[in-house]
């Protein structure tokens, strides 16, 4: 299997990409839905597009897949334009939210589908079949209908039917939506290992920025029809950029600065140094962020050189177990979150004054 | 007390069932029993001792067998018809937002709320002025008419619970509109369809006043009834009632227990 470099080299090779859309723009009556969306995928990844409900994910994921055709730009598929043709006649297949399963045909049936129209023989179909069943771990089930199957061996179905095909992009629509949520954390785990095996692009699409950062090595974070953040999830959720984005992903403190070269300064007059890196922009005011857990508590007096550090008075605390959190208010009177691993039994009550502690590069500046 | 109070209310409401029931079925148990009435006269209306003879002359009566072949053929005939027409209406009103679509389930609407005399009048006169002699083909043409309504009323309530997104699976699965439609839509809404052929079927074997308007010198089975009552209905016609109710119940039963045995196979 290649490794995840793959898409960067493919195209510096002008080997054609997965996916491309590019200036793609889809409106409902009033609605913008897709706002002239230009995104590029690579052969081989486990793609994500996440975004808060309605801000366009699922038309985007329609749009490749044949079942909208865009008003503006154009889609194309391991680089053929496939804007306007059907969906019967683009190399990829779909997940469906609601699994779709015919349920007038047996699992057999339904898996097998799509080589029945593809007109591929019968002996080759059941072997195809036998083998499908096998990768979802679906043996045995072949002759029951999809209403004597359970949530999640109905999700298996529908990606069964649906990899059966070869097909050359995957697109999956909230395929998890449905399940509780230790189904769900296994099969984003059984997602994963059927990627790795069969080696084909995924196009997941989801709300729940914690499966995206689990199991996508790309995410689109989208926000009213519109792509904010591209990136790893490590780059997006320690660089979000966007106030958007670093509140979507998870929880963080932001503040207001103003910025002078590569340090800023809060409203209490404190200075806090910005990361090396990215720290190219504007002068003046802006905001800057920093994730709970990054933070430390310190006795003020404590404060380690070196470190960003806030003077604010612990206001409440809250024992989740394996972390403590501690809502803390600034002399200016603004909140902030603070999460810290209970390694040691050193606390810090409700009332006390603490130093906020955090090392420079762990700071974002967001726009 | 309460255990008398619950008592109460089972045996009222068993009562009370056996009453509707009986209500239901006595008359339909009247005409199965003179059927093997040894009847005097022209008239079968007192009980005068039990006999097969009418059920072995059961093809003796002249005309009679032949109104009863006339009433299927025009039955199977228009509700056929009717049911694919319906049917595909069914699926553009259902499907598609195209001009003029309300106004078209209006007009489906109305044929079901014209009184049956209104309707087998005008039609007649329809005919008359396009001088089309009147007989089988008018009558399976007016069958057609009012049948279309209660087709598309059965096959929308079908296809309103129908999740389009089957029909996008089947497409995604290289499957193209026609192919789509046979092997994923019609499969899913067959059920609806059928009633629907059934109800279309049944009633046009029944229909009297319509069909009176429009028949020319075609007689069908109610027209054949409504004539022989004037002088005496022969006990055939009761044979061939219970004939016919049979055969629909035992039909009814056999889908009953088929479908029972496959919903058992399959779990
Ligand atoms: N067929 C349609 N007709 C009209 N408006 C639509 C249609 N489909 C989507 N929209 C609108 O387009 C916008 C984007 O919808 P979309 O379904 O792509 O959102 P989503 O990101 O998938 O949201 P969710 O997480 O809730 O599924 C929404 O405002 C929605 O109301
Ligand atoms: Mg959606």
């Amino acid at each position: 299997m290649p490794d995840a470099t793959t898409g960067e080299e493919a195209r510096g090779s002008h080997e054609p990409l997965a996916v491309e859309l590019s200036g793609v723009t889809k409106r409902f009556g009033d609605v913008v839905a897709v706002d002239d969306i230009t995104l590029e995928i690579g052969e081989n990844r486990f793609y994500a597009l996440l975004g808060p409900s309605g801000c366009g994910k699922t038309t985007t994921l329609r749009m490749i897949g044949g079942f909208e055709d865009p008003d503006a730009g154009s889609i194309r598929l391991h680089g053929e334009d496939v804007t306007g043709l059907k969906p019967y006649q683009r190399p990829v297949n779909t997940v469906f939210q609601s699994y779709a399963l015919f349920p007038h045909l047996n699992v057999f049936e339904n898996v097998a589908f799509g080589l029945r129209r593809k007109k591929v023989p019968s002996a080759e179909v059941t072997e195809r079949v036998g083998e499908m069943l096998d990768l979802v771990q679906l043996v045995g089930m072949d002759k029951r209908k999809p209403g004597q199957l359970s949530g999640g061996q109905r999700q298996r179905v529908a990606l069964a039917r649906a990899l059966i095909n070869h097909p050359r992009v995957l697109l999956l629509d909230e395929p998890l939506g449905a399940l509780d949520l230790k189904l769900r954390k296994e099969m984003q785990i059984e997602l994963k290992r059927i990627q790795n095996e069969v080696g084909i692009t995924f196009v997941h699409v989801t709300h729940d920025q914690e499966e995206a950062m689990t199991m996508a090595d790309t995410i689109a974070v989208m926000n009213e029809g519109r792509i904010e953040r591209l990136g790893g999830p490590t780059e997006i959720y320690e660089d979000p950029r966007s106030a958007f984005v670093a509140g979507f992903l998870g929880a963080s403190n932001l503040m207001q600065g103003d910025r002078k070269g590569n340090a800023a300064t809060l409203q209490d007059g404190t200075t806090i140094a910005l990361p090396e890196a990215g720290a190219a922009g504007v002068d003046g005011d802006i905001q800057l962020g920093v994730r709970p857990e990054k933070m430390s508590l310190q006795a003020p007096e404590a404060a380690p050189p070196g470190a960003n550090s806030i003077l604010a008075t612990v206001v409440d605390v809250s024992f989740i177990g394996v972390s403590t959190h501690y809502l803390l208010r600034t002399s200016w009177g603004a909140d902030l979150v603070v999460v810290v691993q209970n390694l040691d039994d050193e606390r810090h009550a409700a009332g006390s004054s603490v130093a906020a502690t955090w090392l420079p590069q762990h700071t974002f500046v967001v726009s | 007390m309460k255990r008398f109070l619950d008592f109460a209310r089972h045996h009222l409401i068993t009562v009370y069932m056996v009453g509707a029931l009986a209500y239901l079925f006595v008359p339909v148990v009247v005409v199965m029993l003179f059927s093997f009435n040894d009847n005097r006269g022209r008239f079968n209306f007192t009980w005068r001792g039990f006999t097969l003879k009418h059920w072995a002359n059961a093809f003796e009566v002249p005309n009679l067998f032949d109104s009863l072949v006339k009433s299927f053929q025009i039955a199977f005939l228009s509700a056929l018809v009717a049911t694919i027409l319906g049917t595909l209406i069914a699926l553009a009103l259902v499907r598609y937002r195209f001009k003029g679509r309300s106004t078209t389930n209006f007009l489906l609407f109305l044929p079901m709320a014209t009184p049956e005399v209104v309707l087998g009048s005008s039609l007649l006169a329809l005919f008359l002025t396009l001088s089309i002699p009147t007989g089988f083909g008018t009558i399976v043409v007016a069958h057609i008419l009012f049948n279309i309504s209660y087709v598309v009323v059965t096959v929308k309530a079908r296809l309103s619970g129908f999740d389009r997104h089957l029909e996008e699976a089947a497409m995604d699965l290289y499957a193209n509109e026609w192919t789509t439609f046979v092997k994923v839509t019609l499969p899913m809404i067959l059920p609806g369809v059928f009633a629907a052929f059934m109800l279309g079927f049944a009633l046009s074997f029944d229909d009297f006043i319509i069909t009176n308007f429009n028949s020319g010198g075609t007689v069908t089975f109610p027209l054949y009834i409504w004539g022989a009552a004037r002088v005496g209905v022969p006990p055939q016609v009761n044979v061939f009632g219970t004939a016919i109710f049979v055969i629909t119940v035992s039909i009814m039963l056999l889908t009953v227990t088929l479908q029972r045995r496959s919903d058992a196979n399959v779990a």
